[in-house]
């Protein structure tokens, strides 16, 4: 017999579960032994740096997308030219980020929403920014930027700002009455869904819409309530497509007609109708829901200043005046010119409407203190 | 009258190849054929012939630092496997010892391990290192390299073990007697004649670690490889066609190496054999 | 360096003469590398399935709960059938395409033979991820066979095939695609160590090609048959890519739950429960098989 033949006849399976269990054994009690992280100091100059600036981003906001214009210097090309481009790592969603940031993925900046500063903090992974570095600050929309504050210290500088509400198709969906988040569940339109895969906002909309109550208001949210909302959700799931993860996913399945109902921000709003398609950004009954995303520091950075001057270039009136027309999201430099921007726009985003992050309009994003047990349910919903 | 096969069989048989290259081929063809087509999405009907994705990838940085790193984590994954897989070939094929039955299947197990448990296990691995104090150990191209030998290592030695149970063990044994030291006849005598499949196992671990992604997306950190990079890529629906007309030419210059690769062992082999068989003790004689 | 004066080499000897450090050497190094990077890791994962480390700092506590919760009829162990079945659909329909092909190429062909295996295996190895991006283009609502049928008018427009793609049959169609080559390899080799003589032996005796096929050939396959399984339903089983790209919610399966643990949900023990159960069922059938082929090798000799 050849040593393959004799290679294949083995038992595979005896000699690996005792090594298997040996190692466990070993390994656990070698491993267990913690270590401690070192940190980073805002002390030196921009030139003592590196300069490999690392952002953990959101799909579309790198360099060169982001600012980007046809025949003039971007928004970032800046800051580009005078140091060099940042590497981008994508991030899906604010848990998944963390989760990259806890099995310990190292970035300079981050670009979470404003709900998730109080669990990068406690992570110990970003540090406070020192806004005098940052010549555009003042010019950032003051309560926003109070907002973002923890124990007084500016961990976040708030950026962007925008709603997150179903769209659909004009031409193909006819909703059932007044427009309602319950399109996401509606069996006329099976396979033509699609949600975002991200566990608070998908529980949030059963909140609204079938538990009748206020989904930010955690005492709502008992046991039952929440086993009762995973039910549901596992039932609806087989009208759901699919679960997009990027923003960018999602608009090519609408571009390609894949689905015609979905969460979407403001930019998948733009995506559509840059493909030319009848949506509609809804305004549903049980109002929409809200967001504001900007970075955080990270705690190890060896770049610190560059960080700064990114961030920099990114809240500034040049920026603003960008990310209106091109993702339909508001910029928290109050110093940007909204009179040039389409009326209509305007309109679907209430750009001109101070008020219109407020309750009961839309329902701003909040800091989750049980969000494994959100995401724990989420996973069942997934898994079922 | 043949055995195996009655004729009419034959032509069913014929049949059933031609509609399973069909299927195998069919959609990288597909691909091929939109990668010229003037249109974003990849949609019948056709229009106009353009070479206009082809030449807009080519002009593309981050492209091409991209397969610079994968082309760099191949390399090195492939002949630390290599290295190991020969050493571990030898072992088997030529020594006796204690539990190799279990080093053999140990060897072997990560060809039936899917991949997504061992990527994970793997940033596991290097998370709790990183963690241990005054141990830095950020994922990188590097962590990656680590992960490729693992499962590249049962592939090398699969093709080694076959090649090297066939070159005759008289041979080493006579030089061995002759006073020759291990290291001297694995060079002068089972080195050339395993060469072909050394090579053969190479190309194939070095292709094969260049197009890998699952480990790639796990435990590669920062560094982006050419899969991660044209995943990266699909995001945006007008750069498709750049994406296929790339994934068309990987296919096309993979297919090639492996191909030519293979065809070329076979054909260097079957000569070593015959010049060895024609004159042994010339050989013996170094 | 003295010539030799024989012509033949000397008679082969049982034990080599050489000394303990030389195996060591040779082995020790490819079999550490496997432990500590392939063994370890899983060790590890163990750890976490059970508490003993968690992802949290500070919050270890041993215990089973996380593997309690997951036999106790948990939604992972319904989506761990689920990926089962799949598994074996995907198994079985590459094992029924690949065979006559196999048959084709070791019996019929003698010529050429290996041309043809390569050309038939050569995909394999060559791009994973590329063919499921090939999946996706083709597959879509207004991918090329949907597109396609518009134009042909086979089906109006804006009325697509909505099972072909981000469904379970998406994931089974992509799967083959991408395994079926891999499967053929072991198929063909085991038709091409079939004994012909054997064959002949049977036809003398008066059997038709069919029984002779039934008889002969189809049993001692087996071996390359269930190895071909072995190869396919595996990886399978444990599949995270291809749902992730095409699956949509319909074909979301084990791997991808894994996976999600670990990521977004940060539940490294359920994740390591998972992954655990996965190897340990992986292991049992490789156990199960091992056994199975080495009986029928037995036995058909």
């Amino acid at each position: 017999m050849s040593e393959l033949d004799r290679l294949f006849n083995r038992r595979l399976s005896r000699g690996q579960f005792v090594k298997l269990g040996a190692v466990a054994a070993g390994t656990s009690f070698l491993a267990a032994c913690g270590g401690s992280e070192s940190s980073g100091s805002a002390a030196g100059s921009i030139e003592d740096e590196p300069g490999n600036l690392s952002v953990l981003e959101w799909a579309g906001y790198e360099y060169p997308a982001y600012g980007k214009v046809e025949g003039a210097p971007g928004v970032l090309d800046q800051y580009v030219e005078a140091y060099s481009k940042p590497t981008y790592t994508f991030l899906t969603s604010d848990d998944q980020a963390l989760g990259k940031a806890r099995a310990g993925s190292k970035f300079d900046l981050v670009h979470p929403c404003v709900s998730y500063v109080q669990d990068w903090v406690d992570l110990g992974y970003v540090q406070p920014f020192d806004t005098s570095l940052l010549t555009n600050f003042d010019k950032l929309n003051p309560s926003l930027v109070a907002n973002s504050q923890i124990d007084g210290k500016q961990y976040f500088i708030p950026v962007d700002w925008g709603f997150s509400s179903v769209m659909y198709r004009a031409d193909k969906v006819e909703p059932d009455g007044e427009v309602s988040w319950n399109l996401f569940y509606d069996d006329r339109y099976k396979g033509k869904i699609s949600w975002w895969d991200s566990p608070i906002e998908n529980f949030l909309i059963w909140g609204y819409t079938i538990g009748q109550f206020d989904a930010y208001d955690w005492d709502n949210w008992t046991d039952p309530v929440l086993e009762d909302a995973k039910k549901f959700l596992i039932e609806k799931k087989k009208l759901v497509r699919n679960m997009w993860s990027s923003q960018t996913d999602f608009d090519t399945d609408v571009a390609n007609g894949n689905v015609w109902i979905g969460y979407a921000w403001g930019g998948s709003f733009k995506a559509a109708k840059d493909a030319k398609l009848d949506v509609v950004y809804a305004d549903p009954k049980e109002g929409r829901l809200s967001w504001n995303c900007g970075f955080v520091l990270g705690q190890d950075t060896a770049n610190y200043h560059h960080a700064h001057a990114y961030v920099d270039q990114w809240i500034s009136a040049e920026s603003a005046g960008w990310i209106i027309p091109n993702y339909y999201y508001g910029h928290t430099n109050t110093e940007v010119d909204t009179s040039g921007v389409d009326p209509e726009l305007v309109k679907v985003f209430k750009l001109d409407d101070p008020t219109a992050l407020d309750e009961p309009k839309a329902h701003i994003e909040r800091y989750v203190p049980e969000r494994r047990k959100f995401a724990k349910a989420w996973d069942e919903v997934k898994a079922a | 009258m043949d055995i195996a096969v009655s004729p009419r069989g034959k032509w069913a048989l014929r049949v059933m190849l031609a509609l399973f290259v069909g299927f195998l081929y069919a959609p990288l063809l597909l691909l091929v054929v939109f990668s010229f087509n003037d249109n974003n999405l990849p949609v019948f009907p056709l229009e106009g012939f353009t070479t206009r994705a082809y030449e807009q990838f080519l002009d593309n940085p981050e492209l091409r630092n991209s397969v610079l790193t994968s082309s760099k984590v191949a390399l090195v994954a492939s002949v630390i496997s290599i290295v190991l897989g020969l050493l571990a070939a030898i072992a088997l094929v030529r020594k006796r010892f204690a539990g190799k039955g279990v080093v053999s299947a140990l060897l072997l197990s990560p060809l039936v391990i899917p991949y997504i448990v061992f990527a994970i296990a793997l940033l596991i691995l290097f998370v709790q290192i990183d963690k241990l104090p005054g141990i830095a150990l950020p994922q990188s191209m590097w962590t990656l390299v680590i992960g490729h030998v693992v499962i590249l290592l049962p592939y090398v030695i699969l093709v080694l073990i076959p090649r090297l149970e066939r070159i005759d063990v008289r041979l080493e044994e006579a030089a061995y007697d002759l006073g020759t030291s291990a290291f001297r006849t694995f060079r002068s005598i089972t080195l050339p004649l395993i060469w072909p499949a050394m090579l053969s196992a190479f190309l194939v671990s070095f292709v094969f670690s260049f197009d890998e992604i699952i480990l790639a997306s796990f435990v590669a950190g920062n560094a982006t490889t050419f899969p991660l990079y044209l995943f990266s890529q699909l995001r945006f629906p007008v750069l498709l066609p750049q994406v296929i007309a790339v994934a068309v030419i990987v296919f096309t210059v993979s297919m090639l190496v492996i191909l030519a690769t293979e065809v070329g062992r076979r054909f260097l082999e079957r000569k070593l054999d015959i010049e060895l068989a024609a004159a042994p003790p010339e050989a013996l004689a170094e | 360096m003295t010539e030799t004066t024989a012509d033949t080499p000397a008679p082969p000897r049982k034990g080599w003469r050489r000394p303990r450090l030389g195996t060591a050497g040779l082995v020790l190094p490819p079999t550490l590398w496997l432990v500590v990077f392939f063994l370890v890791p899983v060790g590890i994962s163990a750890a976490y399935s059970v508490g003993a480390l968690s992802f949290f700092p500070g919050e270890a506590a041993l215990s089973l709960d996380g593997w309690r919760d997951f036999l106790d009829g948990s939604a992972y162990l319904s989506l761990f059938w689920k990926s089962v079945k799949i598994a074996l659909i995907v198994s079985v329909a590459s094992i029924l395409l690949a065979y006559p092909v196999a048959y084709y190429i070791a019996l019929c062909a003698p010529k050429r033979k290996y041309v043809l295996l390569l050309l038939i295996i050569a995909p394999y190895f060559v791009s994973y991820f590329l063919r499921i991006l090939a999946m996706k283009v083709i597959l879509g609502d207004q991918g090329v066979i949907n597109s396609f049928a518009y134009w042909t008018g086979l089906r109006p427009q804006d009325d697509p095939i909505p099972e072909l793609l981000y469904s379970q049959t998406t994931v089974v169609i992509t799967l083959v695609f991408v395994f079926v080559p891999l499967v053929a390899l072991p198929i063909f080799v085991s038709l091409e160590n079939l004994d012909r003589r054997l064959l002949e032996a049977a036809t003398d005796l008066g059997a038709s090609r069919f029984t002779a096929f039934r008889r002969i050939t189809l049993p001692l396959s087996l071996p390359g048959v269930l190895a071909a399984f072995v190869f396919v339903f595996v990886p399978t089983l444990g599949e995270y890519f291809t749902p992730l790209l095409v699956g949509g919610t319909d074909g979301f399966l084990f791997g991808n739950s894994i996976a999600d643990l670990y990521g977004a949900s940060q539940d490294w023990q359920t994740g390591s429960v998972l992954s655990l159960f996965l190897l340990f069922m992986i292991a049992v059938l490789m156990a199960a098989f091992a056994r199975f082929i080495s009986l029928r090798s037995v036995a058909a000799n």
